[in-house]
This record gives C-alpha cells, structure tokens and sequence, in this order.
C-alpha cells in the first residue's frame, strides 16, 4: 500500500510539473512528455497485464524520460544526433519487450544486452546534453544546469537498477523513485525561476521610473535579464541607424541575438543580447522599458548628431584655417608682388626717355591686368560673384548653364532665404553638377531649389551612371557644409540608374 | 557718337569719361547709379550707355537689370555692359531682346583702347561686342559636341560670336576676307543655323546655338 502510494506520489509530481508547464508555455511539448512519463510510470508499477501492448506501452516510460531530458528546453530535437538518440530509445523498448515475451535465441542476446544497451543510450543522451551545456553561454547554462544534474542522477541509477537487482541485492525502489523525482523538479525550479525573472521585470520598471540614483536603461537591463554583454542600440532617424548612448553605431556580430524594440510603429531601439534568453521575458522586460527606452533614444539621438555636428565643425574650422592661409599666400605671393613690380616698372619708364619707356609701360599694364584677374579668382573663391549679385536664383542658373549636359534649372522659393542658407545650397549645386560634369557620363540632369515648410530642397538628378560614392572626398566635404547649417544630406546612386542628390536646409530666422 | 556712363566708383567713371573723350565720343553724362542711368537715357538719348552691373543700393545686379530694361525701352540706345566677371547666363538675359546694339565685357578691356573703342561703336551702331571670356566659356562647355567643326573654323565662330566682322576676323586671323567667308559658311552648314552667315543676325543665332 505504501509503495502505491510512492509510486503514485512520482507519477504526481510528473503530471502536476507537465501541467505547470502546459499553462506556461502552452506551445512547448515538455508538458505533455512529463505527463506522459508520469502516467506511463505508474501503469507501469501497478498495473500488470498480459497484452504486448500494454507491457510496450508501460515499458516506454524510460525512453519518454529520455526525450524529455534531451529535447529539454525548447521541447524540440533540433539536431540529428538527438534525433536518433531519442529514437534509438524507443526502439530500444520495442526490442526488449519483444525479447522479454520471446523464446527464441536472439531474445536471450537481447536480454543479455540489455543493461549495456540501457547505458549506452542514456549515456549518448547525458554526453549530448552536457556537450551542448559546454557550448552554451551563461544565461543558457542557467536553464541547463539543474536539468543536467538531475539526468544524470536518473540515468545513472536507472542504468544500475537492473544489475544490481541481477546480482540478488534487491534494491529499495525508493532510491530510484527520488532519482526520477530530481527531473520534474528540477523543471519545476527552472519555471519558478522564470517567475522570479519576471518579477524582475516588475522591480525593472520600478527601477527606471523610481527617485535616487537612475541607472541606465542598459545597465537595468542588463541586471534583470541577467546578461552582463547587452548591448543597446538607439534607433537614429536621421542617420538611418542604431547608435549606442555616447553616439557610436552600434554594429551587430554573429554570437548575439538581435531584439528590436518598436513603439507606435517605429523603431525605438535595438537589443543585442544573448541567444539563450528566454524570449518570452525578452518581450516583457522590452515592453516595460519601451517608454524608457524611448527617452534614451532621444538622449542617444541628440548625442549622435552633437557628435556629428563636433566632427564636422572641427572639419570646418579646420578648412576655414586653411582656407584663410591659402588666401594670405594668393594676396602676399601674387598680387603684392605683383603691384610692387609694376611700381617698379613705371618708376623705371619715369627715368626713361619717352620712346624707351613705351615698352616698359605696356609690360606694367600687363602686370596690371594679371593682377586683376588674380584679385578675381581670389575674390571668386571667397563669394561666388553671381551669388552676390542675383541671388540664389541667378546662380542656380548660371551653374544649369555651365554644366554638361546643360541642367534643366527649376527654383521656386517662397521668401527671402538666409544668407548662409544660399551658400550652402549654391556649393550643393555647384558640386552636384561638377561631378555630374565629370564622373556622370549624363544625357541629361536637372535641378531643383524649392523652399517648402521653412526649409530649402535641394535636388540635382541626373540619368548617368550613377555608383557615386558618397563618402569620397567631394561628397564628403559637401555634407559637413550642410551639416553646419543643421541639415541633412543624401545621395541615391544606383550604378546604371543616374544619381540623385538630396539636400534638405533648414532656413527658418 | 554720344554715349552715357554709369558706373558708381567716382575712379573708374572719370577714367571711362576722359578715355571716351580722348577717343572722340560725346560723353553726355557719367553718373553713379540705376535711376540716374534711365534718367540720363531719357534725357540725352545717347547711341550707347555703359553700365556696371554692382550699382547702388544694394550693389548686387541693378546694373544689368537697368540694362534689361533699357532695351527694352530705348532699342535705339546700344548697351554696353561691364563687369569684373563674367556669366554666361547675363549674356543670355541681354541676348533675350535679340543680338542688336547689345554688349557685355569685362571691365579689363579698358585697357586696350583701340579694342574697347571699336567695342563702343559697334554696339552704337547696332552690333555686339561679347567678352571673348563668355564666348569661350560657352564654346568650352559645348566641347563634346563640336568635334565637327576645324580647329580654324572654331577660331572663326568665337570671333563671330564676340560681334566682330569678317574684316575684323580676317584681320585677326591673318587670312582673306574671302575665306573668312567660306569658313562661316561652313560653320552655319555644319552647325544647321538657319540664319544666313552674312545676315546681321549671325551672332544671336552662333549665340543661342553656343547658349545650347
């Protein structure tokens, strides 16, 4: 009566930790093996029948065990080594109760068998699952470990049963009940755990939104989902990627599982953490700090661009410097000295007789005109002349006409535009159209300057052959010029299929 | 020939005065800016008025705009514009009223006297003066399109669109007028101009074929 009792106490922790397990993951088949285990075991202890099938079917509960240790905890056989494992298991049981109702020689072989069939199966199933517990990362080994520990407690005294009971010791079946009794709850710890995880949750909101001394959103993270290597990356509009918090993309590598983090549609941010978190509580804890999150990203944003813009004014300043030496070197080396020649020259044609000083003042009116056209090219690469002189819309023009192919020039602009915003988009323009003019190989190019919603568009499109690289030197030069003036700038280039340039200014006052 | 000054630096105005006299024409007025140009037009009706483009108030285009406008209204009156640069979209806004009595140069050709006086009166007589920097820039852009052409004859289309005569031209080219002759003929057939290469016209239609 007691050792009914027992047994039915084994097959109830099976069937209650299947059903913890069903209600919490509804999809994962290791519920339904446990039940099945439990269920099996005990017809197998108390209940005797003659029928093949009933002893087959009373028989299997050592193989169910197995499938559960190995397909442990996805419920799934992922690889084909488990697969065959598991299925050797089974036919393993079909083997031996067919021996054990069998006469004939190959049944006692079989019988005889038995017990190193037993262990190698169960041994192939601990060496699988301890070798993918070697290969697994921390927070998988967290779920493996008590599973482990407690299969090869079963194993073990499962596989000595039989020789022992061989060898006349009798063994108390007690000691293998309490072995198998280690695999449920062992689970059963593993499911509680995850509630516990799941509070963490909780404590994780608690966390971001409390007083005091707030941590990070990773750092959070990172300690409620137990992955110290979590990695967070804010999603940036503007540059159409991730950016950790000081700015610096963030890169994906092949060992992290990537999250994304959305809300109201549009991504927020990116988690790279590891591959054995459970995913479920991934989604939790994503969902909690989608808010904070959120503000990070802004944080991160804002700290991306400053960043940017850092980098391009230093770039800035850097060519300014070099631009105020090159005109110091233009005005000292070429005008100046020039002028003083040209003193020179007259101060000589003065002491010279009239018809010997002719020539000397035709090669001082020479020297003049030299200079004026240094003084120009001077003068040209301080303000373009034509933007001073019309405007955006004159220049944009003047660009169209001297490009080639001849661009076909569209300005429509609602208002006085700032300043340094023409400037900026007369150099976008000029640029474009230059490399259209050189690298495109274009039948025809266009374009358009239109002010909409206080900012300017800039637009030059051409039908060449497109592949333009929009980190060369040009390019390059063009977006810390519109990164100065708080705008963006893109370039389609698709070989084959033309380039596009798209500059967008802000120029509210 | 009487001719009319704006430019608004008192230096440059008084040069262009005593220059102009000295090389026979009627200085009428010289004065510093837009409104005193139209006004000195209306008044004086001269064959040419010369105009800098950077006038008060603004000193950005009232020059040319001033320009625009008085060929529009006095067709009679030449205008000559100057500038210290050239564009080649001015030159395709004053070629917009047609290729008659019309001229944009750098300021630099003041110093050739005999070259900035005949520019003068060409464009007091009805013809046109281009800065041979327009007309290079303009033949310069259209290099992939023009292989048709001799170098001689392309030669000859620059001096043909700067408004000089086939005298001029022969002269600067040292060859025969008559040659001269046939390359533009030559030009006109291979570029497909309708107008005909003695026609007046000739420098808007080799204009607005450079203009593309």
């Amino acid at each position: 009566m007691l050792l009914t009792t027992a047994v039915l106490a084994v097959s109830a922790v099976y069937v209650t930790a299947g059903a913890f397990s069903r209600k919490a993951q509804p999809r994962n088949r290791i519920g339904l093996l446990l039940v099945l285990a439990g269920v099996l075991w005990s017809v197998d202890r108390l209940w005797d029948g003659p029928a093949f099938a009933h002893h087959l079917v009373a028989k299997s509960w050592p193989a169910v065990l197995g499938h559960l240790v190995v397909a442990f905890p996805t419920g799934r056989l992922l690889t084909a080594p488990r697969r065959a494992v598991v299925l050797s298991g089974y036919a393993a049981v079909v083997l031996v109760t067919a021996a054990a109702r069998s006469r004939e020689e190959w049944a006692y072989v079989v019988r005889d068998a038995e017990t190193p069939l037993t262990v190698a199966i169960g041994s192939a199933m601990l060496g699988l699952q301890l070798h993918r517990w070697t290969c697994s990362s921390l927070a998988q080994r967290r779920t493996l470990t008590a599973m482990l520990g407690a299969s090869v407690v079963a194993v073990l005294v499962f596989a000595a049963w039989r020789p022992v009971e061989r060898a006349g010791l009798n063994p108390p079946v007690v000691a293998l009940m309490l072995a198998l009794t280690g695999i449920p709850l062992a689970y059963l710890a593993g499911l509680l755990r995850r509630r516990v995880d799941r509070g963490g949750v909780a404590d994780l909101v608690v966390r971001l939104n409390g007083q005091g001394p707030r941590a990070g959103v990773r750092e959070a993270l990172a300690a409620t989902l137990r992955d110290p290597g979590l990695r967070v990356g804010y999603w940036v509009a503007s540059q159409q990627r991730y950016v950790d918090a000081s700015g610096a993309p963030v890169v994906a590598d092949g060992s992290r599982v990537q999250t994304r983090v959305d809300r109201g549609g549009s991504p927020v941010a990116l988690l790279l953490h590891d591959p054995g978190l459970d995913v479920e509580l991934v989604d939790a804890a994503c969902a909690a700090v989608a808010l904070a999150l959120d503000n990070e990203r802004l944080t991160a944003e804002l700290r991306a661009r400053l960043r940017q813009l850092d980098e391009s004014r230093a770039r800035l300043v850097r060519a300014a410097e070099a631009e105020r030496r090159r005109l110091e070197r233009d005005l000292h080396d070429g005008v100046q000295q020039r002028l003083l020649s040209v003193a020179m020259t007259l101060g000589l044609a003065e002491a010279l007789p009239p018809e010997r000083a002719r020539d000397l003042v035709g090669e001082a009116k020479s020297a003049v005109l030299a200079t004026i056209e240094d003084v120009r090219a001077v003068c040209h690469g301080i303000l373009p002349p034509v933007l001073a002189e019309r405007g955006l819309h004159g220049a944009v023009r003047e660009l169209a006409a001297l490009a080639d192919p001849a661009a076909e020039p569209v300005v429509e602009l609602a208002g006085p535009v700032p300043p340094q915003v023409e400037t900026a988009a007369y150099y976008v323009v000029a640029e474009a159209l230059a490399n259209v003019t050189k690298h495109a190989g274009a039948t025809r190019a266009r374009v358009v300057v239109t002010t909409r919603a206080g900012t300017l568009e800039v637009r030059v499109d051409d039908d060449g052959r497109g592949g333009a690289d929009a980190r060369g030197s040009g390019l390059r030069g063009l977006a810390d010029r519109v990164a100065a003036t708080g705008g963006s700038l893109a370039v389609l280039s698709v070989p084959g299929e033309g380039t596009s340039v798209r500059v967008v200014l802000p120029c509210g006052s | 020939m009487r001719v009319v000054i704006a430019e608004d630096s008192t230096l440059l105005r008084e040069g262009l005065a005593r220059l102009l006299t000295e090389a026979g024409f009627a200085v009428a007025a010289a004065v510093p800016d837009a409104d005193g140009l139209v006004a000195a037009v209306d008044r004086y009706r001269p064959e040419v008025a010369l105009v800098d483009i950077r006038m008060p108030p603004t000193r950005t285009d009232e020059g040319l705009r001033a320009a625009v406008s008085l060929r529009r209204r006095y067709p009679a009156t030449g205008v000559l514009v100057l500038s210290q640069y050239v564009q080649v979209s001015y030159a395709a806004e004053l070629l917009d009223e047609g290729a008659d009595g019309v001229g944009y140069l750098l300021k630099d050709r003041v110093s050739d006297l005999a070259e900035f006086t005949a520019a003068v009166r060409r464009v007091g007589a009805g013809g046109s003066a281009f800065d041979p920097a327009v007309v290079a820039r303009l033949i310069g852009r259209r290099r992939g399109g023009d292989d048709r052409l001799t170098e001689r004859e392309r030669a000859v289309l620059a001096l043909m669109a700067e408004g000089r005569t086939n005298q001029a031209i022969a002269s600067r080219l040292h060859i025969a007028e008559r040659t001269v002759e046939k390359h533009c003929t030559g030009i006109f057939t291979k570029l497909g101009l309708s107008a005909s290469p003695h026609d007046h016209r000739r420098v808007l239609a080799v204009l607005r074929y450079l203009n593309g």
